[in-house]
């Protein structure tokens, strides 16, 4: 994880696109964008060893497997709708960025519905046992 | 990283042609070059894009 490379390609980033800005808006938007995509890129890579070790965590407490696999699912979701949110209210569109948001939360609990119905089931049975 | 510094040259280059031909009294072709600009960094930016929609795909198991 080198952090000082990514800060400097944001500060460098930052500055490019304000440079732009005067010039030509809408360059200053791409440049910010590619920046951020270039972080993201980055991030990614790193954290793919966490969802493994994640998963191996999940697995070990003897869950179902498949518990795991919504908690790294959400996270992607979350992590990809939050990419697409911020670019979009830094272009002055904040209207698309809460719509981006609210798809993504409902994409999020459509994710999760199994897990609200086996915890419903299994409150019926401690009320009926 | 080389795709924010191509992006930076690109926004330079239209804006100077820009003036160029604003000054040389062709406002048409100045419109021309900068729509011809943002379609270039348009392109690219949206390969980046899917590749790293792609990555995270992958990574996250979406």
């Amino acid at each position: 994880m080198n952090i000082v490379a990514i800060i400097g390609i944001g500060v460098v980033g930052a500055v490019l696109s304000q440079l732009i800005k005067q010039y030509k808006p809408e360059y200053g938007l791409f440049v910010s964008l590619g920046t951020g995509i270039l972080i993201v890129g980055l991030v990614v890579i790193y954290v793919s060893p966490i969802l493994t070790g994640l998963q191996e965590f999940v697995d070990r407490s003897g869950m179902d497997r498949q518990y795991g696999a919504i908690l790294i699912k959400s996270l992607g979701i979350c992590y990809i709708t939050q990419v697409a949110c911020e670019s979009c209210s830094d272009a002055g569109e904040t209207a698309i960025a809460s719509k981006i948001e609210l798809a993504g939360k409902i994409s999020v609990v459509l994710l999760a519905l199994p897990l609200f119905e086996a915890i419903a089931k299994i409150a019926f049975q401690l009320i009926e046992g | 990283m080389d795709l924010v510094f191509k992006i930076a040259t690109i926004g330079i280059i239209v804006a100077v042609l820009n003036q160029l031909l604003i000054r040389s009294g062709k406002e048409e072709q100045a419109m021309m070059t900068t729509l011809a600009g943002l379609i270039v960094v348009l392109m690219m930016i949206i390969t980046e894009i899917s590749t790293l929609f792609d990555t995270i795909k992958s990574v996250f198991g979406i």
